[in-house]
């Protein structure tokens, strides 16, 4: 069962749209969603969520309709934002007084768990909490209310590795308890090597591809070698190539292919952050010959 | 629920609270100090001023923290529960303003006394005035709309000498009934009928200008 489908979803603006997004998060999994700044992830983000009127489109959660049944889902879902979006000049304890009545499963004993966890103190103002300590009071809201599904918009941007860490023990406690989902973007990759189950990568507006994480780097490797077994045909099966006079560093999808055809080239796992900067560039390439 | 969200308006502004007794303790004394701020006077400079730092302050700390409204969006808040809260704190406010107005002059006669009429006109005016403001602070953000309704005001003030000059006796002679009307309401001479009429008439405003606000905010696209 998905816990979050996106189909068709349109959103423009003057210099920027969003075009056709489909994609889906099903129960149990850790879906990443991975692109360079501007690709799109916060505005899908907040079209998912009603912040920004799609222009098209529909988005289901738990398989209702977001246009219908926005009340009861928002019930359900737990979301954290890049910055907390606090009022700042509140208490912890006030800001969850403010929240804590809109959640009909809400629950002071899990609110008090999570404050005790992350060492903050219920009487704090929330301006003079660090970045960090911010970060793990969103994520004390998102979680006190028996939230199925999680969504993230860049909640580790800024946060020192220590305190990234342990927002993803958090993640995969939370998965854990089962019938959970979580979209979690980012442009840290590197989190999400760790904890994604799956990775939906946006660019331009556009998504890219969708695919379990596990499948897709299995897909992609990193393919070193001398420059000389470079020719017009091979370098047809690198996605992204890079020469310099003793080495090339290439990324494919066609590992065997290239095993055959260049005996003797250091074949290494690509990391998620490869395959991005791989599909990003191209991306660039098929619209340059579009263009051309 | 809908507690909650007046909790937190009134949270924000708590700052401005040492502001707004002095003005509803101190203002209506000093204004005894001229006769023309005695009674009706008085009591619309004190709740104007009041309304004003209230929306004011309101408005301010939303521009502040301009995301912030977007996380209770996200939570299980409808936009309009948020827009009413506006308007019910402003109307707090208000009540602040009769009550204390009130108290007073019953300690020091010199206010010039307190009225159900003083009431029913301050409502029907700050309903007009709020049930302007607070739409376009909506629509237009609230820096944009403190410039607009300074403009206004500007105009109102230099186009009222022209207004007057090109009205009609006609005119005059219905302008002149409503006053002795409005001034017998508040003297406790005039039928309760009429009060009631007046006080429809601040709620309907109030209904027309929460509906635009609360349709604006809906479709507003928020950071």
């Amino acid at each position: 069962m998905n816990v979050l489908e996106v189909n068709g979803l349109c959103k423009s603006y003057r210099n920027f749209a969003l075009k056709e997004i489909t994609f889906s998060v099903p129960e149990g999994c850790i879906a990443g969603f991975i692109g360079v700044n501007g690709a799109g992830k916060t505005t899908t983000l907040r079209s998912i969520l009603g912040l920004a009127r799609p222009s098209a489109g529909q988005i289901r959660v738990f398989g209702l309709d977001m246009a219908k049944d926005a009340k009861e889902i928002k019930d359900r879902i737990g979301v954290v934002f890049d910055d907390g979006q606090f009022y700042m000049e509140l208490t912890l304890k006030e800001m969850k007084n403010v929240l804590a009545p809109a959640y009909s499963s809400w629950s002071e004993q899990d609110f008090a768990g999570w404050l005790d966890r992350f060492a903050l103190l219920p009487g704090q103002r929330i301006c003079e909490l660090s970045k960090g300590m911010r970060m793990k009071f969103a994520l004390a809201l998102a979680l006190s209310h028996k939230a199925e599904l999680l969504l993230m918009d860049e909640p580790t941007s800024g946060l020192d590795p220590l305190i990234r860490e342990e927002f993803l023990h958090v993640l995969t406690d939370y998965m854990e308890q089962g019938g959970k989902g979580v979209l979690f973007s980012t442009h840290i990759t590197s989190d999400l090597d760790k904890v994604a189950d799956m990775l939906i990568m946006i660019d331009r507006g556009r998504i890219v591809f969708q695919e379990e994480k596990d499948a897709l780097m299995d897909s992609y490797r990193i393919v070193k070698g001398d420059p000389a077994l470079l020719d017009d045909e091979t370098r047809r099966l690198f996605m992204k190539l890079e020469e310099n006079g003793f080495v090339f560093t290439g990324i494919t999808k066609e590992a065997d292919y290239v095993m055959r055809r260049m005996p003797g080239v250091l074949l290494e796992r690509a990391a998620v952050e490869d395959i991005m900067l791989a599909n990003l560039s191209g991306a660039e390439a098929a619209e340059k010959q579009r263009g051309a | 629920m809908f507690a909650a969200l007046i909790k937190k308006d009134l949270l924000l502004i708590r700052k401005h609270v040492a502001l707004l007794v002095l003005l509803n303790v101190l203002g209506p004394f000093i204004l005894t100090l001229s006769t023309m701020f005695t009674g009706i006077g008085g009591f619309f400079v004190v709740v104007s001023a009041t309304a004003y730092v209230v929306v004011v302050a309101m408005g301010e700390k939303e521009a502040q923290y301009p995301r912030a409204a977007s996380l209770l969006c996200v939570a299980p808040y409808s936009r309009r529960l948020m827009v009413l809260s506006k308007y019910v704190v402003v109307f707090m406010g208000y009540g602040f303003s009769c009550a204390a107005f009130w108290i007073l002059s019953l300690i020091r006669p010199q206010t010039g006394g307190m009225t159900p009429g003083m009431a029913v006109m301050g409502f029907l005016g700050l309903a007009l005035v709020v049930g302007i403001y607070l739409p376009l602070q909506f629509r237009f953000g609230y820096e944009r709309a403190r410039y607009l309704l300074m403009a206004v005001y500007i105009v109102f003030v230099c186009g009222m000498p022209a207004f007057l000059g090109m009205m009609r006796a006609e005119t005059f002679q219905v302008l002149a009934g409503l006053m002795k009307a409005a001034s017998a309401l508040m003297g406790g001479a005039a039928p309760m009928a009429y009060a009631l009429g007046l006080l429809a008439a601040g709620a309907a405003v109030l209904a027309v200008s929460f509906g635009a606000s609360a349709a604006i905010y809906e479709r507003l696209d928020l950071s």
